[in-house]
């Protein structure tokens, strides 16, 4: 027998633990190490605004796995080690003063927010939503927090809105954008989270652009923007999601068009033997093929078990993506598939659309909430091309299944027709998204 | 080798408590006291706790960067996408009643390439999006 395959992975988030893991789990015998630069591995990153706002009773529940796990199942876990080199020549890579040597590599070093780069940015009261622990003292903080700034309503940044509101913090929003979540939500399709929020206390500041940072004694004091200054605590920045590719340019791995680390199907590199996953790659999006970085926890883990599955001899391959997405914002459910009709008026795509205001349950149900989905469609084929839906609840499961069906090549016609589940506690009569593709059909 | 991913159950347990248990619900539940999950949480939390309010740098506080000076394709979509977006935005916002945005967008693309590419048909443009995208070694999608 030869010698075991070694195969090292840089970064421990969603897409370096599903890599690891996928890679012990299709070769046993290989030789698994996993690096990263932070204190923990295995929790819900996603979890900790809603923790901070009180909604969940502790950090600890967020916890999914102890390091005690990752040796048991034989993959040598290596926490507070950060990768300062890669030798490709050699093939090993420096981690916390040790070599690794490996015959594999998986590059998962995640992302950063990109700098607000104006003065100031480095005052105390800067914060930043991602490591639990700092998530942790944040949420100390946040007791003697009086007045907070969002900057950027991305999905983060919405949800963090809506814990600043819900623990009694007045909350301002600033914005570029003409509209909450412009940035993948049309403004109709918005425009009931917006207002949920508005209800909740936050004042939201739209077409208004960041200036800088004022303080006293190096501590925030005020955020101050195109339209005035802002008295604040403290500012959580929420902005766009930068990939990590300090290493990977170093290695010498084509970036693509976002800056990401440009992979195949396979999660390969431009460098034989080096695969990467998660928020440093980009990935093409089904329908137009164009790339796609900076995508969700889902996305990366699935990336990292196909980078981590083929590193360790199998074969897989990941598909384009129609990137469903759903989150809450305020007391709403948003989400969508694909592209929604500013994305798509962006791009130049033609569409119709259909929309359509339906119900969550029987509309005699207690607790029925109302469900707006819009479709678009190709003008000619009646082809699906994006979803937005806004409701009450049951989001999230359309908007799995419209992504589900925009992969199949799924038309109006068809969604129109479709079986639907009528169940009065659960499902009305009429499915919203049924309806919506007959109100398109009438647009072709 | 086939293609077609096969499932696989998690490696630590929370599939493992799918369906048991009173009434079988919640399929999942948070890690309970005892386990090496909540283990680790406990000790985050007492580390976290104890570095609260006190100076110092530590791992993960400012994940926060300036993007690298960008390569030539990917100014070229920076800009393109600026100004796509910003003027389809411009459009929505004056139908709704919502402010402009105030994104700075390259004047090259707002005068001469972004009235150029929407003059494209959407076949010609759909050509464009693919040959500049970068993307290699995928099969298609819909």
């Amino acid at each position: 027998m030869g010698e075991p395959s070694r195969i090292a992975v840089i970064g421990g988030g969603a897409a370096g633990i599903s890599a690891g893991s996928m890679a012990k789990r299709t070769n046993p015998d290989a030789i698994v190490t996993v690096c990263t630069e932070f204190e923990d591995v295995a929790y819900s990153p996603c979890g900790i605004p809603f923790v901070l706002a009180k909604e969940i009773p502790d950090f600890q529940r967020l916890f999914l796995a102890g390091p005690e796990n990752y040796a048991e199942a034989g993959i040598d876990l290596r926490r507070e080690t950060a990768v300062t080199a890669v030798d490709m020549a050699n093939r090993t890579m420096t981690a916390g003063g040790d070599v690794v040597p490996w015959d594999r590599l998986i590059v998962c070093s995640g992302f950063n927010y990109l700098l607000p780069d104006v003065p100031g940015h480095d005052l105390e009261g800067i914060t930043y939503v991602k490591n639990i622990r700092r998530g942790m003292e944040l949420n100390e903080t946040l007791n003697h927090v009086k007045k907070a700034v969002v900057l950027e309503s991305t999905p983060l940044g919405v949800e963090m809105l809506s814990a600043l509101a819900h623990r009694g913090i007045e909350t301002h929003l600033v914005d570029e954008g003409s509209w909450l979540l412009s940035q993948i939500a049309d403004p109709d399709i918005a425009e009931p989270v917006q207002k949920n929020l508005e209800e909740l206390g936050c004042h939201l500041h739209f077409g208004v652009e960041l200036v800088r940072f004022e303080g006293t004694n190096g501590k925030l004091t005020h955020v101050v923007t195109s339209e005035g200054a802002i008295e604040a605590d403290l500012c959580v920045v929420a902005t766009h999601k930068e990939p990590n590719t300090v290493l990977a340019r170093e290695i010498g791995l084509a970036l693509g068009s976002t800056g990401g680390v440009a992979v195949d199907e396979r999660m390969r590199t431009s460098i034989d033997g080096v695969y990467a996953a998660g928020d440093v790659v980009e990935v093409p999006q089904g329908l137009t093929g164009v790339a796609v970085q900076g995508l969700t926890g889902s996305h990366a883990m699935q990336q990292g078990r196909v980078a981590g599955a083929n590193a360790g001899g199998g074969d897989r391959v990941y598909n384009p993506v129609y990137i469903p997405w759903g989150m809450m914002g305020g007391q709403i459910q948003i989400g969508g598939a694909s592209f929604g009709e500013h994305l798509a008026t962006a791009m130049g795509i033609p569409y119709v659309v259909g929309k359509a205001a339906g119900i969550s349950r029987a509309r005699y149900y207690p607790g029925v909430q109302q469900v707006i989905v819009k479709l678009l469609a190709e003008p000619r084929t009646g082809r699906l091309i994006g979803a937005q839906v806004v409701g009450g609840e049951g989001v999230k499961e359309r908007a799995d299944f419209l992504a589900f069906a925009l992969g199949k090549g799924t038309t109006l016609d068809e969604i129109a027709w479709m079986e639907n589940v009528y169940s009065p506690p659960i499902g009305a009569l009429y499915e919203p998204m049924s309806v919506a593709a007959q109100n398109g059909l009438a647009q072709l | 080798m086939s293609a077609t991913p096969t499932p696989h159950p998690e490696w630590f347990g929370h599939d493992k408590v799918a369906l048991w248990g009173p009434g079988a619900l919640p399929a999942a539940p948070p890690a309970p006291p005892g386990s090496n999950a909540r283990n680790q949480g406990d000790r985050a939390l007492a580390d976290a706790l104890s570095k609260a309010g006190t100076p110092g740098r530590r791992p993960g506080d400012r994940p926060v960067t300036r993007p690298p000076k960008p390569q030539a394709k990917r100014r070229m979509r920076m800009d393109g996408e600026s100004a796509l977006v910003t003027r389809s935005m411009r459009r929505l916002a004056a139908d709704g009643g919502a402010p402009p945005p105030r994104t700075h967008v390259n004047p090259v693309w707002r005068s001469v390439l972004g009235p150029v590419y929407a003059a494209l048909p959407w076949a010609v443009k759909r050509r464009v999006l693919r040959l500049t995208s970068g993307v290699r070694g995928w099969r298609r999608g819909q």
